[in-house]
């Protein structure tokens, strides 16, 4: 990680959607942040209730928190705001914050970091903080690849490259111009550039997409028919909290349910029974099953005594239903006739929803933080691409590797003159 | 023999031993320069070229600290060009043809000029020990030089070893002994030792050349010199000419690859990849031709430097490979291109300073440190040689930092990360490029170098006026504040934004420009060259060198946090194995050389950083 200044924010509590949700900011810009959000009146180190407003109106109420420096957990001027925790709200907040001249998004471990070099973090502590730090960044990889975030990823490693290989073509025409046969590279350059800025607004576009992730926990239901799929969703929408949507639909359609499930938004999918040797309209029906269960968050499979168990992908849970009459082998047994062996049901979805969601935080930040990224590497592309001398097109394009490095890794200057000793022959 | 104790000995009188002793002198320093053969300092052992992209910006900063070579290889030039003159100010290059003759001379009248500074011919075989600190330095004869410290610049000549052909003898340079009494105290001393190799090609008689059929390229009309107070050549000026390799080359080369000492296996050291030998170019790269120059080696001399056909192929082969290129069918090789191998010391060894951390009080300079090139050589000689007088005065260190000088870069990435290849200047390597340029050398570094002692009155008294000259044009410059609508009456049109613009915006201006400022500042129409270059470089890259100068005054805050060399020492609990090994072999002075450690996590860096405050 680079040692950077600046005033820095991040998401520092758990999972989205949550109770409470903390976002603390930290560096010397932190009172311009309370002065943004109209809590410029807060006293040291006494917590107070506040309304957050923006130029558009009420963010949210929160308990607010500041402190000075160097009197606080980094060092600096921190301010700490106790939201409510929707995702929606942080994100806001966070928007808000790095709207602030001189705020940015924390990178993992950088509110410990500060901490330390502060001095206000030990010696046992930083030692212990060690493998947490490198722990953190480990998740964050992982979190990014599994995500939506992982395409992304990917994809910035291919910007990467051709960064990489747009520097190398600059440099090898500023440092070898007199001992390489090279014609002039500037065209070449931009060219170059032109094709980055393009994979970096598909992927800003892209990045939107992810969104997706915020309409809530998808859980589909499959199984033969007639194994009880109907029945067991209509019992899951009467003992649900509230009903958000019902859309009514043909038995061979996938009939969807909203409902809040401890506090979750999930959309429960009944999809139309698997059949081997289906043909026509029935067949479309199938198809479209398989193409529900392929977006699935948590998979259902639905098992009766009187059907035969036809599901061959792998389901998150499998539910003996119509126990009451005849349990086959399954991971719990329901009954429309036991409304507790539903209760059971939908306490595992919940939790299932709620690791999920925790999941969709992370992505947040990532998300956030990629888009960051993915912005100033564009804005640096363009800075390249309006230059008129070629070092100034290199500082534009070094740029842009500094912010894609920040999603794939350092680039260094070894790695550009690899690039440019195995394309041209430099030398005299 | 009976010898005065010195403050510094020199070993070597190559451009880093040259820059080392008078260096040394100029700050004070008793110094002696011990060589092999006094007649050889100053010696160019490759190309007769000084300076071009990157290296010519390590000799503007070499002349703005009161160096040598600027001066020398302005007196000895026969042929100045500015490369890079189509892009901005930052990377264009001064370089320069060069009379090997002249400027060998010329560096030993200087070293001779110079009071406190005695040559002394001998073999240096081994150093003089005081305990684990070094004391001085003992000849081959058995006579013992006294010194308070050592300044080792013994280029390719430790354990050097020539390969041509199928034949191989050790040699430092062609007809010359190696220094191998010495490589073996260094190898004794169990400092890291790595081996490289570099090559030279044939030199060949001008006379036999018919240049009637080959393209000149004729030198610059309007001289840009490396020195500042040079102001006209001193020697007749001579042409290029460019010749090329052709298919019958590439043929020739390919059929005898067996017989190359590099491509029959039997060279172990590392060449470097940005001056590969004919035989590594026609093996990598398909082309049907590499472009060659044959640049003279003076004004009066007959040999030409075929620059591009380095090689180490036998005898027979080079002279067939010389004739298969136009304008050379009949010309004789005077003496055969050859490789040479040698040892280097892994610069990791070294602090900053570049004094060898295990041995105290002996610096090391130039190629030993894996470096090369004649202005990488000199530029840090001129280091070596400053530390080691201020050792023997009992001051402190001096260190250049990368945002400083492209000196600070080249040393910086040394101690950071050794090399792998022969390390030679390229501004690629400086983060600080758009302000490292070698219009403003001056403006970077002769405070310094008269505040250290290295730069004498007359130098300084052109300094001071070159300062004010600037300060007051870039206060006129910015006292400017008009209008687009004001800008557009001068004929300079910028958007109609209602924005005032100063004077360097003017200059930067693609219709602006000097005549334009000159229109409302008459006063600064007659500004010299070297004023008006460097305000119009400010102008162009204003917004980008004003953001590199904050990020570089920001980070300096960080990563100055000073690490105790009892902390770097080790261990540190907690730090991973890999970790605690490589910062004891590099024992960073402070945050920032840790950070630059390959393969340093931010959790390590915390660790140390957490030690160093507890510490501190």
């Amino acid at each position: 990680m680079r040692i950077e200044g600046g005033t820095i924010v991040a998401l520092s509590s758990g999972a989205l959607p949550s109770g409470v949700a903390v976002v603390r900011i930290s560096g010397p810009a932190a009172p311009k942040v309370a002065a943004a959000l109209s809590i410029e009146d807060l006293t040291p180190r006494r917590a107070a209730l506040r309304t957050l407003r923006a130029a558009d109106g009420v963010i949210d109420t929160a308990l607010c928190l500041a402190f000075t420096a160097p009197a606080s957990a980094t060092g600096e001027d921190v301010l700490e705001l106790h939201c409510h925790g929707s995702p929606a709200v942080v994100d806001r907040l966070l928007a808000e914050a790095v709207a602030v001249p001189g705020v940015r998004l924390a990178a993992p471990g950088e509110f410990t970091l500060r901490a330390v070099l502060s001095g206000k973090m030990g010696l046992t502590e930083a030692e212990a903080l060690a493998d947490l730090i490198d722990a953190r960044t480990e998740a964050e990889r992982r979190r990014a690849v599994r995500l939506a975030g992982g395409a992304l990823t990917r994809a910035a490693a291919d910007v990467r490259e051709a960064t990489l290989t747009a520097l190398a073509l600059c440099e090898a025409h500023i440092d070898f111009s007199d001992e390489s046969d090279v014609p002039d590279g500037t065209p070449a350059v931009d060219s170059a550039l032109r094709a980055i800025a393009g994979q970096v607004s598909a992927l800003l576009a892209g990045a939107i997409d992810a969104d997706k992730l915020y309409e809530g926990f998808h859980v589909v239901l499959v199984g033969a028919p007639n194994a009880g799929k109907s029945s067991l969703l209509n019992a899951i929408a009467g003992r649900s909290v509230a009903i958000v949507s019902d859309e009514a639909g043909t038995t061979r359609d996938v009939v969807t349910l909203t409902v809040d499930l401890g506090g979750y938004r999930t959309i429960i999918s009944d999809t139309a029974g698997l059949r081997a040797g289906a043909e026509g309209i029935e067949a479309l029906g199938i198809s479209r099953t398989r193409t529900t269960v392929a977006g699935a968050d948590f998979v259902v499979e639905v098992r009766s005594a009187d059907t035969a168990a036809v599901f061959d992908g792998a389901a998150d849970v499998v539910v003996s239903h119509k126990a009451d009459v005849a349990p086959v082998a399954g991971d719990l047994s329901t009954s429309v006739s036991d409304p507790e062996s539903i209760d059971r049901l939908t306490a595992r979805l919940a939790e299932a929803a709620a690791r999920h969601m925790a999941r969709a935080e992370t992505a947040l930040v990532t998300r956030a933080r990629q888009r960051e990224v993915l912005e100033a590497a564009r804005l640096a592309v363009e800075n390249a691409l309006s230059a008129q001398h070629l070092e100034v097109k290199a500082e534009g394009i070094r740029g842009a590797l500094q912010a894609v490095a920040q999603l794939t890794g350092e680039v260094g200057v070894e790695d550009v003159l690899d690039r440019v000793f195995s394309r041209f022959c430099i030398g005299k | 023999m009976f010898h005065v104790k010195h403050d510094v000995i020199v070993v070597g009188g190559g451009h880093a031993g040259c820059e080392a002793a008078l260096a040394a002198a100029r700050v004070g320093a008793e110094v002696a320069l011990v060589t092999l053969d006094a007649a050889a300092i100053g010696r160019l052992s490759c190309n007769p070229a000084i300076g071009g992209i990157g290296k010519g910006h390590l000799v503007r900063e070499i002349d703005a600290l009161g160096g040598a070579m600027s001066h020398v290889a302005d007196h000895a030039g026969i042929q100045f060009r500015l490369l890079n003159r189509s892009r901005g100010p930052a990377v264009r290059g001064p370089r320069a043809q060069v009379d090997r003759d002249a400027y060998r001379e010329a560096m030993q009248a200087t070293i001779a000029a110079e009071k406190t500074l005695t040559v002394v011919e001998g073999e240096a075989a081994d150093l003089l020990m005081d305990g684990a600190n070094v004391a001085g330095l003992v000849l081959a004869d058995g006579c013992a030089l006294p010194a308070a410290a050592v300044v080792i610049t013994t280029g390719t000549f430790l354990s050097g070893l020539i390969h041509l052909g199928d034949r191989s003898w050790p040699a430092g340079r062609m007809g010359e002994a190696a220094a191998s009494a010495l490589a073996a105290r260094l190898r004794a001393a169990n400092l890291p030792i790595g081996r490289l190799k570099t090559g030279t090609p044939p030199r060949l008689k001008a006379s036999t050349i018919a240049f009637d059929a080959l393209e000149p390229q004729p030198g610059d009309t309007d001289i840009e010199f490396f020195a500042e107070e040079t102001t006209a050549v001193a020697l007749t000026q001579k042409p290029c000419h460019i010749t090329h390799t052709t298919e019958a080359t590439h043929a020739l080369v390919r059929d005898n690859l067996d017989r190359s000492a590099m491509y029959s296996g039997r060279i172990e050291g590392v060449g470097p990849r940005y001056c590969p030998s004919i035989e590594d170019k026609i093996v990598r790269f398909d082309r049907p031709s590499h472009q060659v120059f044959l640049e003279p080696e003076g004004v009066h001399s007959d040999l030409i430097y075929p620059n591009g056909i380095s090689n180490s192929l036998p005898e027979d082969v080079q002279r067939a490979l010389v004739h298969s290129m136009p304008g050379c069918a009949n010309a004789k090789i005077a003496q055969p291109g050859y490789a040479i191998e040698y040892d280097m010391v892994d610069p990791r060894a070294l602090t900053s300073t570049l004094e060898v951390r295990a041995l105290k009080n002996l610096f090391l300079a130039g190629q030993i440190n894996g470096t090369t090139g004649y202005e990488e050589a000199a530029a840090q000689g001129l280091l070596a040689g400053l530390n080691a007088a201020r050792r023997a005065g009992g001051a402190d260190g001096v260190t250049i930092a990368r945002s400083e000088a492209y000196l600070g870069v080249m040393v910086d990435d040394l101690i950071a990360n050794g090399v792998d290849e022969p390390y030679r200047m390229f501004t690629s390597r400086a983060e600080h490029r758009l302000t490292l340029r070698a219009d403003n050398a001056a403006d970077r570094l002769t405070a310094r170098g008269i505040a250290l002692g290295l730069v004498r009155a007359p130098r300084a008294a052109a300094f001071h006026a070159r300062q004010a000259q600037l300060g007051e044009a870039t206060a006129a410059l910015k006292s400017l504040s008009l209008t687009p609508q004001q800008t557009a009456a001068i004929g300079v049109r910028f958007k109609a934004d209602g924005k005032k613009r100063d004077g360097f915006d003017i200059l930067a201006h693609d219709d602006g420009g000097l005549p334009a400022v000159a229109q409302l500042l008459p006063g600064l129409a007659d500004l010299p060259r070297p004023i008006s270059d460097t305000l119009f470089a400010e102008a162009l890259y204003r917004i980008h060198t004003d953001r590199q100068r904050r990020e570089a005054a920001g980070s300096a805050a960080i990563d100055g946090l000073k690490i105790p060399a009892s902390l770097a020492a080790g261990p540190i609990p907690g730090l991973s194995n890999e970790l605690s090994e490589k910062l004891a072999a590099r024992q960073p002075a402070t945050l920032g050389e840790a950070r630059r450690i390959s393969g340093m996590t931010a959790a390590g860096l915390a660790l140390i950083a957490a030690h160093a405050r507890r510490a501190a």
